[in-house]
């Protein structure tokens, strides 16, 4: 994306450092990120891994319902980063490339193990109704099934945009940046996520009216 | 209609987020204050909105645990096994066993360019059809019970290829480099077509599809053109027919065709490719024509389609069927 060289400092230059080019900086830093792991710097890998692990187990759990599952599905994507470092190319998001990576890592393991079972266990932890069973609470919570499986039926970039604005509260104007994409692209698949959403849920908005009444 | 439907879906949402301008916030407001509609759509939109909240996951990662796992899957696995290898092979003596070692290599390497020596291989099927594609971009489908020679890669002038069986060829053009084929004593050459070779039993029956292909054996040589077929018995003159039916694509697709075919090719088709043995009782039966076509059916459904279409009787005798009025 942006040719990218080791900054000459001149008098000019240090003027524009402290303007707004501290986002020019971020992306540079990113770039000689990369171009260390290729030639096999541990240090790189690690800034790398400890930057984006967070992010990354989260929207992986999201996918796996398990924490563990989740951070194996997140360290075979590093660890096959790592292996191929040699032919990794320089110039493009670091973020965009392990979501990418992590989504279709999860993809994968869903269709080698049966997750669904999951889902109940690892959401009723999170909440203090695991001994309710009122009819409210079933329901509710197989809506909120439905409305995770709507979710992970989004296509990829659609799906991680969507992730990054809900879950990790990013503006427009940041997701764009981070995965190298424009601010437009961002508002159409934001638009997009929630209209198939919507879509998938339609049968499931009756009830909207019967949970609020009762 | 599309178009505005997705910038209201779009205008919707960074209302829902807080991300809309002044202007925006007008225009989305107004659409939504336009009809009853317009508010269920955004009452929908916002109840998804609010509820996906909840599928937050709120379990903060451990980075520093799954940092040292992962350093154990990766930078540790590799130090080790480099670590052991380079104590042994740093010793000096050695090294110079490495040096001459790759003096040789290198010497090897030049010399095996320069006679263009090539793998041989092999490709044979068992029971099975086997599809194959070669360095130049052909593609060839093998029968069973069937088998190829070649080079892994071809040489400069021309590309060459022994057939043992039967297989059908789409052959990527290459004007420079004739494709040629060796099968007993026939030889095929072609530039860039698509036919099928079968030899059998001392018979060699070369079809084509597309293309122009030439054949030739110890006495002759013959040029055949799309839908035309030659069968070489030994030595003797070549002759060329025009194909009656597309049988011989069976073994690829599975289909048989039938357009306006005797009824006696098709059961000649039936008892070579379903290994069954039917014969027709009287001779005008044979000739009866038949257009349809079978697509992977089992040998029962098609009898049972003859027998409805021309009125007949299909009489299982053992594996014998014979049919008959």
């Amino acid at each position: 994306m942006l040719a990218l060289k080791a900054p000459v400092i001149t008098n000019w230059n240090k003027s524009l450092i402290f303007g707004s080019k501290l986002q020019h900086l971020q992306v540079e830093n990113e770039s000689n990120l990369i171009n260390l792991l290729i030639n096999g710097d541990e240090n790189a890998f690690e800034s790398i891994f400890k930057e984006y692990f967070p992010g990354l187990q989260a929207y992986a759990s999201s996918f796996l319902h398990d924490a563990d599952l989740a951070e194996e599905g997140v360290q075979n994507v590093f660890c096959r980063v790592w292996d191929r470092r040699r032919q990794l190319k320089t110039g493009g998001s670091i973020k965009s490339f392990l979501y990418r990576a992590v989504h279709n890592e999860c993809q994968n393991i869903l269709k080698h193990q049966k997750v669904r079972e999951r889902f109940n266990v690892y959401y009723a932890g999170n909440r203090e109704q695991s001994d309710e069973t009122s009819s409210k609470t079933i329901i509710a919570n197989q809506l909120k099934e439905q409305i995770n499986d709507a979710m992970n039926q989004l296509p990829e970039q659609c799906r991680i945009v969507f992730h990054l604005s809900r879950f990790e509260n990013l503006k427009y104007q940041q997701i764009a940046d981070q995965m190298g994409l424009s601010v437009k692209t961002i508002e159409n698949q934001m638009g997009k996520a929630l209209k198939i959403m919507r879509q998938k849920l339609a049968e499931y908005l009756p009830l909207i009216l019967i949970l609020l009444i009762c | 209609m599309n178009k505005d439907n997705l910038h209201i879906d779009n205008l919707l949402v960074k209302y829902l987020i807080g991300e809309t301008s002044e202007s925006e916030n007008v225009q989305i407001l107004n659409w939504i204050e336009l009809n009853e509609e317009n508010r269920k759509y955004f009452k929908e939109f916002k109840w998804v909105w609010d509820q996906s909240k909840q599928l937050e996951i709120k379990e903060p990662a451990n980075v520093e645990a799954a940092w040292e796992r992962l350093k154990k899957r990766t930078i540790e696995k590799n130090e080790s096994s480099k670590s052991s290898l380079l104590h042994i092979y740093l010793q000096p003596r050695w090294i110079g066993v490495a040096a001459s070692i790759l003096v040789v290599c290198f010497i090897s390497y030049f010399y095996l360019q320069r006679t263009h020596k090539s793998d041989i291989i092999n490709l044979a099927s068992d029971g099975r059809v086997l599809v194959d594609t070669l360095s130049d971009g052909s593609i060839i489908t093998l029968n069973a019970h069937s088998k190829l020679t070649f080079p892994e890669k071809f040489d400069d002038k021309s590309r060459r290829i022994k057939l043992e069986g039967e297989a059908f060829f789409d052959v990527a053009p290459d004007k420079n480099k004739p494709f040629i084929i060796h099968v007993n004593d026939v030889t095929v050459s072609v530039v860039g077509t698509s036919f099928n070779i079968k030899s059998r039993a001392g018979k060699t029956e070369v079809i084509v599809e597309t293309g122009v292909v030439r054949i030739k054996n110890n006495l002759d040589s013959i040029q055949l053109s799309a839908d035309e077929r030659t069968t070489v018995a030994g030595n003797q003159q070549l002759s060329k027919q025009l194909i009656a039916d597309r049988f011989y694509n069976f073994y690829r697709t599975k289909v048989l065709i039938c357009n306006n075919t005797p009824l006696e090719d098709l059961v000649s088709a039936l008892n070579e490719y379903y290994n069954a043995d039917i014969n027709i009782e009287s001779p005008s039966l044979k000739k009866l024509k038949l257009t349809a076509t079978f697509k992977e059916q089992p040998i029962d459904q098609i009898l049972t389609v003859l027998e409805q279409t021309f009125k007949i009787n299909a009489k299982r005798n053992g594996k014998t069927i014979v049919l008959k009025e």
